[in-house]
């Protein structure tokens, strides 16, 4: 077992092959080796952790994914979301953030797709004004800038 | 006077919204998961018209998503990748801007000559032979330009796929004969059609 210590001091005991999907704590376990002490997670919180060791459990047995997704090749993979992922992903905003911060952190690549692609999801067939009041997003453009924008926007939609 | 209080306004008022948007939970989020939402997006919304081998038009449908707000269009403007595939099919001044924008990113070209003249982007981009990691490109009509362009590639160390086809004529004028052929180590997919080859 695996000893977890969130940000707001709450302990987890988690097994290895469970936790082992992140591969920030799969390194250091490797480097470290076994250990009585708590790994300290300064920027999950306790119940991140449990939505993430939610999603790790589901995923226990496996593969984990061969390497680091390379960025480029985003739109040569799939674009779906698995069911079990958008049901597990339907939480409120605040929730969905930390899930993708905490994802990044702990270097769950997997997870981390799944969280980008569901705000990709939330945005699709938005206008600007459409996402600013989904994310609660203010217009700071000057009017000058705005033109600009104006005109871009026009670009990509002619035909 | 006022014209310049309403300027000052205006200014402090963006300013304003600048630090609401610092604190909102998406704006939390790194540029470089930020770029990557932005990919995913670009992959969800980036439409080809709907006829194969008759393609008029691309419609970039993530484009808004990038005028959300001044950091997201920074964060935007500086993820050179999303903008390595530049619409050559849209309007010209967009595939200028997104060639610019795509910096050093590796590029891919996707283009069907159903215009009477790519746009000079086009041009400038298939000359960027050390960058193309994929080349599409279906003429309907004879362009000798891009066969002089093709013809002086002599080094594309990135270049995976390379898709030439005329589909409306059999282009007996252009050929591929070389004195010295391409350097393309990183090649998978090679398709010609209707180019005269000379072998």
């Amino acid at each position: 077992m695996v000893l977890l210590l969130t940000s707001d001091n709450e302990m987890f005991s988690v097994a290895e092959d469970v936790i082992k999907r992140s591969a920030y704590i799969k390194n250091m376990l490797e480097d470290v080796g076994e250990s009585d002490l708590p790994i300290p997670l300064p920027n999950v919180e306790s119940n991140v952790l449990v939505k993430i060791l939610e999603y790790c459990e589901h995923y226990r047995g496996e593969p984990l994914p061969a390497s680091d997704v390379d960025p480029a090749e985003i739109g040569d993979r799939s674009l779906d979301i698995a069911d079990w992922d958008q049901k597990y992903m339907a939480v409120d905003q605040e929730m969905l953030f930390e899930i993708i911060l905490a994802a990044n952190y702990l270097d769950i690549k997997s997870l981390l797709d799944v969280g980008c692609k569901t705000v990709a999801k939330m945005m699709k067939g938005k206008s600007s004004e459409e996402i600013r009041t989904l994310f609660n997003i203010a217009n700071d453009f000057t009017p000058e800038e705005e033109a600009q924008i104006r005109k871009e926007n026009a670009w990509a939609e002619c035909r | 006077r006022l014209a310049q209080r309403k300027n000052e306004l205006e200014v402090e008022i963006a300013a304003l919204n600048t630090a609401h948007n610092s604190v909102t939970g998406i704006c939390r989020l790194p540029a470089e998961i930020l770029s990557r939402v932005f990919l995913e997006l670009s992959s969800m919304t980036t439409i080809h018209s709907p006829v194969p081998g008759e393609e008029r038009w691309t419609k970039l449908l993530w484009i808004p998503s990038t005028n959300v707000c001044r950091h997201w269009r920074e964060v935007a403007n500086n993820c050179p990748r999303l903008w390595a595939s530049p619409a050559f099919n849209s309007n010209p001044n967009l595939a200028a801007m997104m060639l610019n924008r795509s910096r050093h990113a590796p590029l891919s070209i996707r283009y069907v000559g159903a215009r009477r003249h790519p746009p000079e982007a086009f041009y400038n981009a298939v000359t960027q032979t050390e960058r193309l990691r994929s080349v599409e490109i279906m003429r309907r009509k004879r362009e000798p330009r891009f066969w002089e362009i093709i013809s002086g590639w002599s080094i594309a160390p990135i270049l995976r796929s390379l898709v030439l086809r005329n589909s409306k004529y059999h282009d007996e004028d252009v050929s591929l004969d070389r004195t010295s052929p391409i350097n393309a180590p990183s090649l998978r997919k090679l398709e010609i059609k209707r180019c005269g080859i000379a072998w």
